[in-house]
């Protein structure tokens, strides 16, 4: 049962000490609970990592006078960029060179509601803060890279890939699919490591399976296209689940440097299996 | 008399608070307890303290992300060194050069639970 002061709680039954008014006395053993962000740095969560997936800019809530906050962050191999709102100052008045360094560990102060005093710390060098050109592309003819989806019989299965003009590559499951969400990020993987300079071409032909690409759902097949937009390559089934048991469909990926593929600098092979109910 | 959530001690006879999962609201005159280190550093442990008497290697133990802890270091007047082991990783890639300060403030802060990042502030030439 719950520890009441009045009728207040002050200790729940899991354990959680909440509407503290004061605590006095000392401490030992008390840590903070790490909590992971995206952009927003949340004073009610005071310590939080995160790893840049794309060049970022971070919001705050719940600042307070007196708050303090830390964030722990990893700009990641790319060497992702962090910006912040104008309600944080930066020591001795001067923001980070944030490409110096890969991972940071940044210390926030509400003055106010409005005025945030920020410090940070920097550790493992960048040598510069522009990484090696890397493109790479996962699986092999043997072990291609894939992931499973169940249909749900509400509306075709549609599942597949996206090579994204971003850089980042991406799995795509319909919301007709158990828990599909469309495109999510594949991991923290890329096919290209830091923003493209040129233009790329990519390539997709099926390789093996009982399924092919739909052409009405993906990029052109077979061909060379452009990797200055978004290139999706998907699986279409639009039978009764019930009527079929396991599918799987796998393609052939190729990035080139020349609009011809004349100049081929990373192969792949991706794929989908879904599961069917017969 | 303890006080007990369910059928544990949350509040021991000794005013000590245990076993919590999780802490909000506001404090006050609310400060860490001071634990003496040898060689080995329990991160779990907001504030440690040691004079070196010797040379002195240390070990970083408990480490989970986002824990942190302070050691309030002397070297003494003989200008012992400390050695922290390869999991700790310096502010710039650059341990200090501890002979340069008598005094140090060294914080911890685990990452994951196999590494740490500190900094360090020195006193005292």
């Amino acid at each position: 049962m719950a520890i009441k002061v009045n009728t207040t709680p002050v200790i729940t039954d899991t354990g959680i000490l909440e509407s503290i008014t004061g605590a006095s006395g000392n401490y030992g053993v008390l840590q903070p609970t790490i909590s992971t962000t995206t952009n927003n740095i949340n004073f009610g969560t005071p310590m939080m990592n995160c790893v840049l997936t794309a060049n970022t800019t971070f919001s705050e809530s719940g600042v307070s006078q007196g708050k303090t906050a830390t964030l722990l962050l990893d700009t990641s191999a790319n060497f992702y960029t962090p910006s912040w709102s104008s309600s944080i100052t930066w020591e001795n008045g001067t923001e980070p060179t944030w490409g110096s360094w890969r991972y940071w560990q940044i210390t926030f102060i509400a003055d106010s509601a409005s005025d945030i005093r920020a410090a940070a710390v920097g550790f493992t060098s960048t040598g510069g803060g522009t990484p090696p050109l890397s493109i790479s592309l996962e699986g092999t003819a043997a072990n291609p890279e894939r992931f499973i989806t169940v249909p749900t019989g509400n509306g075709d299965m549609v599942a597949g890939w996206r090579f994204g003009s971003d850089g980042n590559v991406y799995q795509y499951e319909s919301f007709n699919n158990q828990g599909g969400q469309g495109y999510t990020l594949h991991n923290t993987v890329t096919w290209i490591n830091v923003p493209p300079s040129t233009t790329y071409y990519i390539r997709a032909s099926n390789y093996s399976g009982s399924f092919t690409l739909s052409v009405g759902d993906s990029s052109s097949i077979n061909t060379w296209n452009a990797l200055t937009s978004n290139n999706s390559f998907r699986y279409r089934d639009s039978r009764n689940v019930l009527t079929y048991a396991d599918e799987e469909g796998y393609m052939k990926i190729e990035i080139s440097t020349t609009s011809n593929g004349s100049n081929i600098v990373a192969t792949g092979y991706y794929g989908v299996r879904w599961t069917g109910f017969a | 008399m303890a006080i007990k959530v369910q059928t544990q001690t949350k509040i021991t006879d000794a005013r000590t608070f245990q076993d919590l999962s999780t802490w909000s609201g506001t404090y006050g005159n609310f400060q860490p307890n001071v634990t003496a280190v040898n060689t080995d550093i329990d991160i779990r442990n907001a504030m440690n303290s040691k004079t070196l008497s010797a040379n002195v290697t240390f070990t970083v133990s408990n480490l989970a992300a986002g824990r942190t802890s302070l050691l309030l270091m002397d070297i003494s007047a003989n200008g012992y060194t400390p050695t922290f082991p390869s999991s700790v990783k310096w502010v710039e890639d650059t341990e200090p050069t501890w002979t340069n300060a008598r005094y140090w403030m060294v914080g911890l802060t685990a990452w994951d639970g196999s590494t740490v990042r500190a900094t360090a502030t020195a006193w005292g030439s």
